[in-house]
């Protein structure tokens, strides 16, 4: 009896289990897209991510470092979000495109650390959402409803 | 019978190969060794982007003396990432004036990247003083404010100072205060203003006859800003910036920078700026007040004058438009009972349309109420 509890409660660990490294990269994407939401915006309005691929937010990131003096987590973190928002690599984060954007939209909030700040990315991804070009763009990376 | 040493010899030719195997392993080893020696370690990668941005625009000036002009420049910026800890990035602006185009190296400069919170910059940077809105698509109006001016000659006729580039060595760093607030240090050490010459030749020695000072009477000599390149005195010009930042809206800058103008190096140029971001939801309010202390020689002893400005702006997203209103103000100076800087005000409205977070159309009627209005509109584009 005990040996089958155990066994039953391995295999529904194991089911709802995430992998460390997967793990890992949603939260720099969590935490990235918070930066992203509150610092991107403070010199010009903030770029979708979909304008670039991997290897060029790499680098543009680096210099938005120098620009912004984000630290070197900042930056990896930024880069993490965008790289999992321009839909050339979901695989990583674990998450298909579609829920991708869902699943930062709920990384952002839950990772609020109060009323304001949530109040404030809800406003900053409001206003990003009225940007016509990129609308679809930052839909997707920021899960609005269309 | 085959004889030793003949070709129809076995054991000669089984020797033979032995010996020279024998040699080519030790070849072997010792190339490999050598190799070991001198590894140099993995190649780096190197990722290149072209990034920057351009505009095409339109301005006039109204009134009596009534010029209007069209407009272009394209201003590349290219980066190049050596592995994760090294960066190069380097700009240029090209654009048109008068009969012919002209380039400037806005920046040139290499980061290392390879700490968590302190970076070295070093080679020709933008001076951290001041809000940043040069580029074309980030500055909200057609035009600049009064505090910085676009010039190609160190000088800027319309405004303050010009938009601040220098080249030497730039420090920065930045520490968390809390889950919400930061506070960012940056410190350089540049090759500084120098005395502005009248033929535009500036080797900065005081005696070569000098312009004066935009608005001053010929009693203050005029700053040429980013142009010192190769420096015109032993002195080194020292700068730095604190800025505090909350996550939600607000910003807070305190910047300021001293050094010598003149070939002597006797010759003194403070300047002091504090700016203020909030930018709460679809609003931005912003401010910047500049100070400078110049010394000059005047019937050969040394005095001291200030003047400085300021300007606000506040500008509100409504969906693609956003609606802009700048005042600028440089104050008076005066030098012995006599103007050397008379006052300057400018009220600006604007407004723009995003076609996308950075294309704009932009456009925007000056009211001078010491000069002549205007009116201006810029198209813009950050790729």
């Amino acid at each position: 009896m005990m040996m089958r509890t155990a066994l039953i409660f391995i295999v529904i660990s194991a089911a709802g289990a995430v992998h460390p490294a997967e793990a890992q990269e949603q939260s720099d994407v969590a935490r990235g897209a918070r930066i992203w939401a509150a610092t991107c915006n403070r010199c010009h309005n903030a770029r979708s991510p979909l304008e670039r691929n991997d290897a060029d937010w790499s680098v543009i990131v680096n210099h938005m470092r120098t620009m912004a003096n984000l630290t070197r987590s900042q930056a990896h973190d930024v880069t993490a979000f965008l790289q999992a928002s321009n839909g050339e690599q979901n695989d990583a984060v674990g998450v298909s495109p579609d829920d991708s954007a869902s699943s930062l939209r709920m990384f952002v909030h839950s990772h609020a650390h109060s009323a304001a700040s949530e109040k404030l990315f809800e406003g900053t991804i409001e206003e990003l959402r009225h940007l016509p070009r990129s609308e679809g763009a930052v839909n997707r990376a920021c899960a609005l409803p269309r | 019978m085959a004889q030793e040493g003949t070709s129809l010899n076995p054991r000669a030719h089984f020797g033979r190969l032995r010996r020279l195997s024998t040699l080519l392993f030790i070849a072997m080893l010792a190339s490999a060794g050598g190799a070991l020696a001198q590894d140099p370690g993995p190649t780096p990668n190197i990722r290149v982007v072209l990034t920057g941005y351009g505009a095409a625009g339109y301005g006039a000036h109204l009134g009596d003396d009534a010029e209007n002009n069209f407009s272009a420049s394209f201003t590349p910026v290219a980066l190049f990432q050596i592995g994760d800890e090294f960066l190069y990035e380097s700009e240029f602006e090209l654009g048109l004036e008068g009969a012919s185009t002209f380039v400037v190296l806005e920046h040139a400069q290499l980061h290392y990247l390879g700490f968590e919170r302190f970076q070295i910059t070093a080679g020709k940077f933008h001076v951290p003083f001041g809000v940043w809105m040069h580029a074309d698509w980030i500055n909200k109006m057609p035009t600049t404010t009064l505090l910085y001016g676009d010039a190609h000659g160190g000088v800027a006729e319309d405004a303050l100072f010009t938009i601040l580039f220098d080249v030497g060595v730039l420090g920065r760093g930045k520490v968390p205060l809390g889950s919400m607030w930061s506070l960012g240090m940056e410190a350089m050490i540049t090759q500084g203003p120098a005395l502005a010459a009248a033929d535009g030749h500036d080797d900065g020695h005081e005696e070569q006859e000098v312009e004066s000072a935009p608005g001053h009477a010929d009693i203050l000599p005029a700053i040429a800003y980013g142009t010192n390149y190769s420096d015109n005195n032993a002195n080194k010009t020292l700068g730095m910036r604190l800025r505090l930042m909350h996550m939600s809206a607000w910003t807070f800058d305190v910047a300021g920078f001293h050094g010598a103008y003149d070939a002597e190096g006797e010759l003194s140029l403070s300047a002091g700026n504090v700016s203020a971001k909030w930018q709460p939801g679809f609003v931005d309010l912003r401010g910047e007040v500049v100070l400078l202390r110049q010394e000059f020689l005047h019937h050969g002893s040394r005095e001291a004058t200030s003047y400085g400005g300021y300007y606000l702006q506040a500008s509100r997203r409504l969906d693609a438009w956003e609606p802009v209103v700048r005042w600028g103000h440089l104050l008076e100076d005066e030098i012995g009972g006599e103007t050397v800087r008379h006052e300057r005000r400018r009220l600006s409205l604007g407004v723009n349309y995003w076609f996308a977070p950075s294309i704009p159309v932009k456009a925007a009627y000056l009211w001078e109420l010491d000069g002549t209005d205007g009116l201006f509109v810029e198209w813009a584009l950050g790729f």
